[in-house]
Parts: C-alpha cells; sequence; structure tokens
C-alpha cells in the first residue's frame, strides 16, 4: 500500500531549501509529476540550475521524507526550471529570509526596507540562482533569485 | 527513451562529448582562479561561471552514460589524456587575467553559436537540456563581453595584455570548431550548421565586428587544424591538468565529493 497524493505532497512540502530554510522544493517549483503507482512512488524533480551542488543534498532529503514507501526520483530536462515557477508563498518566503524574489522589471524592491532604489551590482551572487544587489537607502547589500 | 539504431548512438557520441570536455576543462580552469581574480566580485562571478561550466558538462556526461559510456565520475577520474576530446587551447594554463577573460570571451561566442545549433537535433534529451543550459548561458557570455569591453576600453596597459593574449590564443583556435574524424555524422544528426566550415564562419563574423568596434588589430583567418584535441591530441598541460584533477581520487577511490 503505498502513501496516497496528498500524503507524498505533504510530506514533499517539507523538504526545504538547504540555504532557505522556510521555502520548500514545492514552493521553488521544484517538483514535476508525482506518480503513485501499486506499490512505488516516482517523483519527478526539476533542477533549478544544472550544476546546483545542493541538487544531491535535495534528493536526499526527499529520499527521507517519503522513507515509508518505496520511491523513485527522476530528475527531470523536459520543462526547464525557470523563476517563475516560484508560488506566491515561495516569494514571501523568499522575502523574509532576506532575498529578493525574481522580477519581470528592471524595478527590485529591497527584502529589508521595501525601498525602490535600489542597484544592481552583479549577475552573480553567492550561489548559482542569486544576483547581487545594493539598497541605497537603507545602505544595505542583499541578493535577487535571478530571473531566469 | 528513443529506440536509437547503433549509428545514431555512435553519431550522438561523437557529438556530445567534446562538448562536455570542453565545459569541463573550461570550468576547470576557471576554477583554479577561486580567490585570485582581481576583485572580490570577479571571484564570485567567476566561481559561480566554472560552477555552471560543470554543471552543463555533468549534465552531457550523464547521456553520454545513457547513450552507453561509463558513468559521469568515471569519464572525468579515470580517462587518460588521450581519451579526452576537448579543444585543446582551452587546456592552457592560466596565465593573466587579460589571457583568460580573452580566451573565454572568444570561447563563449563560439559555446552560445553551438548550443544554437544543438536546438535544432531531434534528440529530445538533449534539447531539453540545452534549452535550459542556454539560460544559464546567457550571463556567461554578457560577463566575458563586459571583461573583453573593459579590457580593451581600459587603460594602455589592460589592452596591450588582452591583445598579447589574443596574440597567444589565436593560432592554437582550429580545433575548437572542429569535430572528431569525418562529419558525416552530423548529416545522420541533421545538424549541418555544427559543421567545422559554418562554425568558423559565424564565429568569426562575430568576432570581426567586436574587433572592428573596439579597433582591436584583427589577427586575421583562423589557421587550420594541426593539434586536434577532437581526436585525443593534446598538448602535456592537459596531464598535468588531470594529475591535479585526479590526485584526491587516485588517493582514495573511494572519497566522495
Amino acid at each position: 500500500m503505498t502513501l496516497t497524493r496528498e500524503q507524498v505532497m505533504s510530506a514533499l512540502s517539507q523538504v526545504m531549501d538547504p540555504e532557505i530554510p522556510s521555502l520548500s522544493i514545492v514552493d521553488l517549483g521544484m517538483v514535476g509529476d508525482v506518480m503513485i503507482g501499486e506499490d512505488t512512488v516516482r517523483v519527478d524533480l526539476i533542477p533549478t540550475f544544472l550544476g546546483c551542488p545542493a541538487l544531491d543534498f535535495i534528493q536526499r532529503n526527499v529520499e527521507r521524507a517519503l522513507s515509508e514507501t518505496p520511491v523513485t526520483i527522476r530528475w527531470v530536462h523536459d520543462r526547464p526550471w525557470s523563476s517563475s515557477m516560484i508560488s506566491r508563498r515561495g516569494r514571501q518566503a523568499l522575502n523574509e529570509w532576506g532575498v529578493a524574489p525574481p522580477s519581470d522589471t528592471e524595478e527590485v524592491a529591497c527584502p529589508f526596507c521595501g525601498s525602490h532604489n535600489t542597484s544592481h551590482q552583479s549577475p552573480f551572487g553567492h550561489s548559482l540562482c542569486k544576483a547581487l544587489y545594493y539598497c541605497q537607502d537603507c545602505s544595505q547589500p542583499f541578493e535577487k533569485i535571478k530571473t531566469i | 527513451m528513443e529506440n536509437l539504431g547503433e549509428s545514431e548512438t555512435r553519431a550522438l557520441i561523437q557529438l556530445i562529448k567534446p562538448i562536455a570536455d570542453d565545459e569541463w576543462i573550461v570550468g576547470h580552469r576557471g576554477s583554479e582562479w577561486l580567490a585570485l581574480t582581481p576583485d572580490l566580485e570577479e571571484d564570485l562571478a567567476f566561481s559561480s561561471i566554472s560552477q555552471d561550466e560543470m554543471g552543463h558538462a555533468q549534465f552531457y556526461y550523464e547521456l553520454l552514460h545513457s547513450l552507453g559510456l561509463p558513468s559521469a565520475d568515471e569519464l572525468v577520474y579515470l580517462r587518460p589524456a588521450s581519451d579526452w576530446t576537448n579543444a585543446h587551447v582551452l587546456e592552457t594554463p592560466n596565465r593573466d587575467w587579460a589571457h583568460t577573460v580573452a580566451l573565454r570571451y572568444l570561447y563563449e561566442v563560439l559555446d552560445d553559436i553551438r548550443h544554437e545549433a544543438l536546438l535544432g537535433s531531434w534528440y529530445q534529451p538533449l534539447t531539453d537540456g540545452v534549452r535550459k543550459i542556454r539560460m544559464e548561458e546567457k550571463y556567461h557570455l554578457q560577463h566575458f563581453t563586459t571583461g573583453f569591453q573593459l579590457l580593451a576600453t581600459g587603460t594602455e596597459l589592460s589592452r596591450q595584455r588582452l591583445i598579447e593574449g589574443i596574440a597567444d590564443i589565436w593560432p592554437r583556435l582550429s580545433d575548437l570548431f572542429a569535430w572528431g574524424g569525418s562529419e558525416e555524422f552530423l548529416e545522420k544528426l541533421g545538424l549541418p550548421n555544427l559543421a567545422q566550415s559554418q562554425l568558423k564562419h559565424s564565429w568569426t563574423i562575430r568576432m570581426e565586428k567586436t574587433f572592428h568596434d573596439l579597433e582591436l588589430p584583427w589577427p586575421g583567418p583562423v589557421p587550420g587544424v594541426k593539434v586536434n584535441g577532437r581526436n585525443g591530441e593534446h598538448t602535456q598541460d592537459l596531464s598535468d591538468l588531470l594529475d591535479v584533477m585526479t590526485e584526491v581520487h587516485q588517493i582514495d577511490v573511494s572519497s566522495p565529493w
């Protein structure tokens, strides 16, 4: 007897991004198809960036979260991850953690003081998915999830 | 997975292996700049880019594994230099910053042309990954275009160093456009735009424009292939690189990342 889809999704929503503890991989948009078979569960995961060193770590945490049932995890590439796949709740979690969510416009709000008086410093932050910004009002450097 | 015939499989391996090796070697040489680039922001940027490149190589190695080659780890750690198919210029040890920026700009433009052409493949596991890779590579090309422009228009010294870097690299670029053996496999894969002559042509047009815009002396046509890395021909530099890269693995085979 395998888990129900709801149970699987609920378990996956407890698997957090290793760097942002309030952001689940579900809200990050990394969970693709979930297939519930007779006696096994298959979870498709979508890598955010191909070279992200956290991918193995996330896979192990998914296996742990679903350890009650035989699970097959596949990394799929047929629909590339894009930053628009982050959910509303995910965007909020990012902001609260001090990382600006991705934006379609040039305007980026400082996650600390909310000011729009910010400037782009570099497309490369301390991890593959982040760019560097600086807030002119609260003098705070901060990162933003790259829009891809 | 598609049912691939033996000749299609061979053609795909012939196509993907050099690209994987280029990305890996470029990523490895890039990682050697860690903590040594001219400023902190560059250090973040270049290590991020190198990590991307190695991620792209890993994707290609996994694809090669699915086509019957050994695993990614085995391909990286256990191959002798003569089985690597990267363009030999990419194994050149790092010199000064301008040399690296020159090499990387020249490489990223080719990589952009090559990846765009790869999207025309009928092999979906490849095009899925390439689509993703292009989203990431866009930032690399931007970065090294800016770096190249900065050095060309910065000080007399930066411009001089850039020109010297280009002069060192240019005569050794040829196998970057080449493939191992005959190009018949490209027909099989429906990718005529990846033929050596096509790649070189598209690349040269973009270079001529850049050199013209920045008023850099045009080094002339890229000479023909002398050393072809695609056929496993390399300099001692690759063996040295592999010795360093596999050192830990050679001490302890079971050591994980």
